[in-house]
């Protein structure tokens, strides 16, 4: 056996190097491929002169153990870097303001999508993550589009907050668009339509589906987005893949768009740009 | 040696060697002698007066070194010294084709290409078939047997001429004065052009310095009809480079009144006068507010043009013709195009694009003998672009590149230049992406497309990729990024797109 390494250690070293290398750059492609951040392909919108607020969870830890969560990267990323290609300012805000927790896992190698990337070269961006408003002080009216992250953290605070329920019913009152992805879509949970009843009766919407929280095996959220929307008489769609994080569904219904998970990020900003009188781009 | 015609291949084959040699002489002595003649003479001049030293040290020596193992390869019994400039020729050729690959400019060095191959052929063939030790008996390589008589003349030939030219620059410098200020003054790109529609980029840049594209400047040539789409600062004197004729231009067209595009006006509404003896103002067409800057131009210029008159007289410089004209044109209610232009078969039809908070802004359209070409002017991704690209053979689309430009920003606003930084980040809002520009393309189906106004500048042509950065998935055709000096010909009698190189 030592001889046998001895006399083949240039081609061993080959060999390991070629599969580290096809790992490394392999599986962000293969990843890719089956669905987890496929790029969008659909229109892009623009709206110059026009605003935007990404909303995000400030709860930083999961369950008891505490380990640590926050907002998903990319469905912070990837909505930002769509709205500001689009030419409009972007705000971003949190339930408690300050710095916004991210879930750890965002930006591991093999996950973070070229949002994420570019997140971590803008100084500008990193600094709203680190400042983000307190949703209390922000008059929503003034924004064209209130966009809603989610990620586990969301599924805390989002769904719960008066304060986020009536700034967004007043927004959607105003004639503003209103939607997020994946567990983002909790924080329509209190608002209500003109009519004063809640927002969510009766329209179609999608968001995090059960089956993807029991595949991922993080059940002990207080809410979960399909069972609480369901309940509150939403219309929920989905697609799902044999595993949902990999699937991929946007659904705007009038001035409510939602994505069903990360992977819709960037069609989903652009869907709302669209539903706020955007232009092609 | 055995036989006759061995001997006759073998002298044969070595005074055509000896041809070639003396072709590298003289390209290395032209080198170190009159580098920038030589160096025009390959589109080649350095950018910057100081690269004189490079292009003496290492183009001189290139050559020289060449026909010197050239010459020794022939003249003494060393065949096998023809290797070197064999190696460094096939390394030329090499080079070029590396170019031909990866360059999208037009090819300007095709001749000088077919002459390298030529001259490779000879001189291997000069190395294989002709008699000369082989093997065992190769002789070493000892001073005697390279210094013979043959060379030390012609070392001693070389140094002369060498010391000559360097002695006689005087008299070569009005000599080239004579022969090249006919050529260029006698010089007409217009009528040595076919009929059609052709367009030549005197400026593709932006206001950040780019030292391959000055401020936006485009000459479009409809028949013998040329018209100057803005006159961004440094473009007149392109335009001059290139030897368009000034004095026979028949109008300014200004997309809009940014600085970038009619900061070269006064230079260019001068020269034209200047050049034609014309006894009318140049025409400058554009959406309201060209009668003000018309107003500007023409008060900051008054002084000059009555020394001038004063001084060369109203015959050379006719006093009616001087300054420019404004010809403001407005869209009728409820329209968003209108022919400016309508003569001699040229249309030019200005429409509306997005520059705001910069209103008014237009593009324009011409359409020439069934050829048509269309310029964006700047502009974010709009409609009725797309509309007036439609079918188009060629869209001029400004373009920048957000990846680069935030990077930038973010460089400024690391090292503490927090305004250049905001004005980057700025420039976001108005100007359109290259994938968008691709995508504009792509939905208008137009035949080609270039992207000018290039943002940020791209001094060195690597950049060229990652300016385009995702563009060409999105759009099916040929997309180029514009450099001063290019043009593209339309002929009037076929369908191509012929890429050209004016500079």
């Amino acid at each position: 056996m030592k001889s046998f390494i001895k006399r083949h250690l240039p081609a061993i070293i080959v060999v390991i190097l070629v599969l580290g290398l096809v790992v490394r750059f392999g599986l962000p492609v293969g990843l890719r491929a089956m669905g987890l951040h496929a790029p969008y392909t659909g229109q892009r919108y623009m709206l110059p002169q026009g605003r935007a607020l990404i909303i995000c969870t400030s709860q930083d830890t999961l369950g008891e153990g505490g380990a640590k969560t926050g907002v998903f990267g990319s469905e912070l990323t990837a909505p930002y870097c769509e709205f500001t290609d689009g030419r409009m300012k972007v705000d971003i805000a949190s339930i408690q303001g300050g710095e916004i927790p991210i879930d750890p896992i965002s930006f591991k190698w093999f996950i973070k999508s070229p949002s994420d990337v570019r997140y971590l070269s803008d100084s500008v961006l990193q600094d709203k993550v680190k400042r983000s408003l307190l949703i209390d002080d922000i008059d929503f009216t003034k924004y064209d589009i209130i966009y809603l992250a989610g990620g586990w953290g969301a599924a805390y605070d989002l769904g719960v907050s008066k304060v986020l329920g009536d700034k967004i019913t007043r927004a959607y009152g105003a004639g503003k668009v209103v939607g997020g992805v994946c567990h983002g879509p909790l924080g329509l949970l209190l608002a209500r339509d003109e009519k004063g009843n809640p927002l969510v009766r009766g329209r179609r919407l999608t968001a995090v589906t059960d089956k993807q929280v029991k595949e991922l095996g993080i059940t002990m959220t207080p809410q979960h987005p399909e069972r609480e929307l369901r309940a509150a008489g939403a219309v929920f769609e989905s697609s799902t893949a044999f595993r949902d994080m990999f699937a991929n569904n946007a659904v705007v219904d009038g001035r409510i768009v939602t994505g069903q998970n990360q992977n819709a990020g960037e069609e989903v900003a652009n869907k709302m740009i669209e539903a706020a009188g955007g232009a092609r781009r | 040696m055995q036989n006759k015609p061995g001997r006759k291949l073998d002298v044969g084959l070595r005074i055509l060697g000896g041809w070639v040699g003396l072709n590298f002489l003289a390209l290395g002595i032209g080198f170190l002698t009159l580098s920038e003649v030589f160096a025009t003479a390959f589109f080649m001049e350095p950018a910057r007066a100081v690269g004189i030293n490079a292009l003496r040290g290492d183009m001189g020596a290139l050559f020289l070194g060449m026909s010197l193992f050239c010459m020794l390869g022939v003249v003494t019994v060393h065949r096998r010294l023809l290797l070197i400039p064999i190696v460094f020729l096939s390394l030329i050729i090499v080079g070029r084709l590396t170019s031909v690959l990866m360059d999208d400019v037009p090819l300007v060095a095709g001749d000088a290409l077919i002459a390298e191959f030529i001259m490779l052929g000879i001189l291997l063939a000069a190395m294989f078939f002709t008699s000369g030790p082989a093997g065992q008996n190769y002789p070493p390589v000892t001073a005697r047997s390279i210094f013979r008589q043959p060379i030390m003349v012609g070392l001693v030939l070389v140094l002369v001429a060498i010391v000559g030219i360097f002695a006689s620059q005087r008299q070569i410098g009005m000599t080239l004065v004579r022969v090249i200020g006919k050529q260029l003054s006698s010089q007409d790109v217009l009528a040595d052009l076919p009929d059609g529609l052709h367009v030549v980029m005197a400026g593709s840049g932006s206001p950040l310095p780019d030292s391959k594209r000055v401020q936006p400047c485009l000459a479009v040539i409809a028949g013998k009809a040329m018209y100057i789409v803005d006159s961004g600062p440094g473009s007149t004197l392109r335009l001059e480079l290139m030897k368009l004729r000034l004095g026979d231009l028949k109008g300014v067209l200004l997309t809009h009144f940014h600085s970038d595009h009619i900061g070269d006006l006064g230079e260019l509404i001068l020269k034209r006068w200047a050049n034609g003896a014309n006894r009318e103002p140049l025409e400058i067409f554009g959406p309201p507010g060209v009668e003000t800057v018309m107003q500007g131009f023409n008060l900051a210029y008054s002084l000059d043009s009555q020394y001038r008159v004063a001084h060369h007289g109203p015959e050379t410089v006719p006093p009616s013709g001087m300054g420019g004209v404004a010809r403001p044109f407005s869209f009728p209610e409820g329209k968003e195009e209108l022919v400016v232009i309508d003569a001699d078969g040229l249309q030019i039809t200005a429409f509306v694009v997005d520059h705001r908070p910069v209103e008014p802004a237009v593009g324009y359209r011409f359409d020439y003998k069934g050829r048509s070409l269309v310029i964006s002017g700047d502009t974010l991704p709009c409609d009725s672009l797309r509309r007036q690209a439609a079918g188009a053979d060629l869209l001029l689309h400004e373009a920048l590149q957000p990846t680069m430009v935030r990077a930038l920003s973010n460089v400024n606003r690391e090292i503490g230049r927090t305004n250049v930084a905001n004005i980057s980040t700025d420039i976001l809002d108005y100007h359109t992406f290259t994938e968008e520009a691709a995508r504009i393309a792509q939905e208008a189906g137009v035949r080609r497309l270039v992207l000018y106004h290039t943002l940020p500048p791209l001094p060195v042509s690597v950049a060229d990729k990652t300016f385009l950065g995702d563009a060409k998935k999105h759009y099916s055709g040929p997309i180029m990024v514009a450099v001063d000096g290019l043009g593209f010909s339309l002929p009037a009698d076929n369908h191509k797109i012929v890429k050209k190189w004016f500079w």
